[in-house]
C-alpha cells in the first residue's frame, strides 16, 4: 500500500512539472488565468453585498461569515481546478475523439490518471493567496475558533472537494451513454451554483437534499459551520459517509462506462 | 503460441439518417438503428518476434482488430490471448509489455518538448534510469533526432513528430508493439527510416509486430505474413509474396542485347512467348516458369549487355486484388 501511494505520489508530480511547464510557455495566458479568478470572485463578492445593504443575516450566517464563507467557496473552487478542473472538463472531447485510447493502455490506474493528468498550475497562486485571507478573516472573526475548528474544517474541506469532483466526474462521464454530452459541463455549473451559497438559505427538503442526495451543501457550507461554529462530529461523520459513497459511485460509473466506450473511428 | 485469436468478432449500434434537415427531424424524434458488424469470425495465431501486417481498405476492420488485441474495445464474440493474458482486462502486468501508436492520435504533451513527455512515461512504465537513458541513447540515435528533443512537439515536423511517439512508446521496451498507419502522411526518407527501425528493433529485441498500412510498401518492406480484412471478414492469412503471387503471378524480364547482335533467332521465340523488342533491350511480362524458359533460351544464343527480373509493382497488384478479391482466393 505503502509503495503504491508513494508511486502514484511520484507520478502526480511528474504531471505537476509537466504542466507547470505547459503553462509558464505561455506567460500571458497563465497571468490572464489568475485576473479571470479575482473578476470572478469580485463577482460573487458583489452579489452578496447587494444582498447585505438590505439583510443584517443569512439564516445563521452573519455578514462576516459569510464573507468567511465566500472564502472557502473561491478556495474549493481553485483547490479543485488546481487537481481536478481541467481533466474533468475535457473526458467528454477525450471519449468523442477517441484520445482516451493511449490514457486506458498505460499501466495506470485509469481513473487517476484521467482525473489527475493535468494541474491547474496557476490555481496554487489564488490557492495561497486564498488561504492567508482566510487566516485573517478567521482571526478577526472570532476568538473562539480554535484548533479543533480547523482540523475539522481541514478534513470537512478535502471532503467537500471530493464530493465536488465525484459530482462533476460522474456528469462528464454521462458521455459514455449520450456519446456526445458536452452540455455536462453546463449542466455541472449549474448544480454547482448550489455549492456557492450558504446552506441557511434554504430550507424544508430541498435543504434536506442538499444535505444528502445533492449534497451540494457538504461542498462549502459544511466546511465554513465546521470552521465558525461549534464543530459537529456527526455532521462530519455523516459527510465522510457521503464522500466514500460519492467516491463509490463515480468508480462505478467510470467502469460501466469504459464498458460503453467505443474509441472513435481512426 | 503468443498470440491467439479465436472467432473474434465485433459488431457497434449505429443509427442510419437519410441526408438533409428531413432527415435530422426524422432521425431526431425516431431514431433507426442497425447493428454494424465490424469484424467476423477472425482467428489468428501469431507467434512471437513476427510481424504480422493487416491489409484492407478503408473501413476494413484494421483498426477494430488492433483495438480489441490492446484491450480498448471488448468483442461482441470471440477471445483473444496474448502471451496468456486476456487484454480487455487490461491488467497492469500486460500492459507494461505492449505499446500501440497510431498514426493519427498523439500520446505527446504538444506545448513541451518531447523529452519531458517522455520522462513522465518514465515514471509511468517505473523504468530505471540507467536502462531508461540507454533505451532513450538507442531509439533517439536510430530515428536520428537528438536535436529535436527539446523542441516543443508543436513545432516539430509531422515525421518528427512519429518519430517522437514511436520513442516514447517504446521507451519500455515493450515486447508487442502494434502500429497503426505509423507512416501515414510522411514523406517517402521518413517512410524508409520508420521501416528500417521496425526491422531493427524486431531483430534486436524479438519483438512481435502488428502493423497496419494503407501504403502496401510498408507491409512488403516489414511483414513477412499478411492478414488481409475485406468488409470485417478474413479473406487471407499467410506469406505477403504468397499472396503477391497469387494475385499476379507474373514478373517481368529485361534482356538487353550486346551491340551488334543478330536478332533473327529471336523470331523463332516469336509465338512461342509474349516479348517486345525496342531498341535492342526485350520486356517480357509472363509467369515465372515461363520467363526463366525463356531466359535460358536467350541465354543460349546470347550474351547480354544487361539483363534484370522485376517484380510488378505490388500497389497496382494490391488495387486489383481489393476491387474483386474473390476473383484471386
Amino acid at each position: 500500500m505503502r509503495l503504491m501511494v508513494h508511486r502514484y505520489l511520484i507520478l502526480w508530480l511528474a504531471f505537476f512539472r509537466n504542466s507547470l511547464s505547459r503553462d509558464m510557455e505561455f506567460k500571458m495566458n497563465f497571468i490572464g488565468n489568475l485576473f479571470i479568478d479575482t473578476i470572478f470572485y469580485g463577482s460573487l463578492y458583489f452579489f452578496f453585498s447587494v444582498i447585505f445593504s438590505y439583510v443584517d443575516s443569512l439564516g445563521d450566517f452573519s455578514r462576516d461569515a459569510v464573507i468567511i464563507f465566500l472564502i472557502i467557496t473561491y478556495l474549493t473552487d481553485t483547490v479543485f481546478l488546481f487537481f481536478f478542473g481541467s481533466n474533468t472538463f475535457q473526458v467528454n472531447r477525450m471519449v468523442v475523439r477517441g484520445d482516451l485510447d493511449l490514457l486506458l493502455l498505460k499501466p495506470v490506474n485509469a481513473l487517476f490518471f484521467i482525473s489527475f493528468r493535468y494541474v491547474s498550475t496557476y490555481a496554487l497562486i489564488s490557492s495561497s493567496i486564498l488561504i492567508a485571507i482566510l487566516f485573517r478573516a478567521t482571526y478577526l472573526y472570532s476568538s473562539s475558533i480554535g484548533i479543533y475548528n480547523y482540523i475539522m474544517f481541514f478534513f470537512s474541506f478535502l471532503m467537500g472537494i471530493l464530493i465536488l469532483y465525484c459530482v462533476e466526474f460522474m456528469i462528464a462521464c454521462l458521455v459514455f451513454w449520450y456519446k456526445n454530452f458536452s452540455v455536462g459541463g453546463w449542466l455541472a455549473s449549474e448544480l454547482i451554483k448550489y455549492s456557492r451559497r450558504p446552506d441557511s438559505i434554504y430550507s424544508g427538503i430541498f435543504r434536506k437534499a442538499l444535505f444528502t442526495i445533492f449534497p451540494m451543501a457538504l461542498v462549502s457550507s459544511l466546511p465554513a459551520r465546521m470552521l465558525l461554529f461549534k464543530p459537529d462530529i456527526i455532521l462530519l461523520l455523516s459527510q465522510l459517509l457521503i464522500t466514500v459513497v460519492a467516491l463509490s459511485l463515480a468508480i462505478v460509473v467510470w467502469n460501466k462506462g469504459l464498458l460503453k466506450y467505443d474509441s472513435a473511428s481512426s | 503460441m503468443y498470440i491467439k485469436i479465436s472467432n473474434l468478432t465485433k459488431s457497434f449500434k449505429m443509427f442510419k439518417r437519410s441526408a438533409g434537415l428531413k432527415g435530422a427531424f426524422k432521425s431526431f424524434f425516431n431514431r433507426q438503428y442497425t447493428n454494424f458488424h465490424a469484424l467476423k469470425n477472425i482467428s489468428i495465431e501469431i507467434n512471437k518476434g513476427e510481424i504480422v501486417g493487416i491489409l484492407g481498405e478503408n473501413g476494413a476492420g484494421k483498426t477494430t482488430l488492433i483495438k480489441l488485441m490492446v484491450g480498448l474495445l471488448h468483442p461482441t464474440n470471440g477471445e483473444v490471448i496474448i502471451d496468456g493474458y486476456n487484454p480487455w482486462k487490461r491488467k497492469h502486468d500486460y500492459l507494461k509489455n505492449v505499446a500501440i501508436v497510431m498514426g493519427q492520435k498523439n500520446q505527446l504533451w504538444w506545448d513541451i518538448p518531447a523529452s519531458e513527455s517522455f520522462l513522465l512515461n518514465k515514471h509511468i512504465y517505473q523504468i530505471e534510469d540507467s536502462k531508461y537513458n540507454e533505451t532513450l541513447n538507442e531509439l533517439v540515435d536510430l530515428l536520428d533526432v537528438r536535436d529535436k528533443l527539446d523542441v516543443q512537439v508543436r513545432r516539430l515536423s509531422l515525421g518528427e513528430r512519429m518519430k517522437m511517439e514511436i520513442i516514447a512508446s517504446l521507451l519500455h521496451r515493450p515486447s508487442l508493439v502494434l502500429l497503426d498507419e505509423p507512416t501515414l502522411g510522411l514523406d517517402v526518407i521518413s517512410q524508409s527510416k520508420i521501416r528500417e527501425f521496425v526491422r531493427y528493433y524486431n531483430s534486436k529485441y524479438n519483438a512481435t509486430f502488428i502493423i497496419t498500412s494503407h501504403y502496401t510498401k510498408d507491409i512488403q518492406e516489414m511483414c513477412q505474413r499478411v492478414l488481409v480484412l475485406n468488409n470485417g471478414s478474413q479473406i487471407y492469412d499467410g506469406l505477403f509474396n504468397d499472396l503477391i503471387k497469387a494475385i499476379n503471378p507474373e514478373r517481368r524480364l529485361v534482356f538487353e542485347f550486346s551491340e551488334g547482335t543478330d536478332l533473327k533467332y529471336i523470331d523463332s521465340l516469336d509465338g512461342k512467348f509474349e516479348f517486345q523488342i525496342h531498341d535492342s533491350i526485350l520486356t517480357a511480362q509472363l509467369p515465372e516458369s515461363q520467363l526463366r524458359e525463356l531466359l535460358s533460351k536467350l541465354l543460349e544464343k546470347f550474351s547480354p549487355q544487361s539483363m534484370s527480373f522485376e517484380d510488378l509493382p505490388v500497389e497496382e497488384t494490391m488495387r486489383s486484388f481489393f476491387q474483386s478479391p474473390e476473383d484471386y482466393l
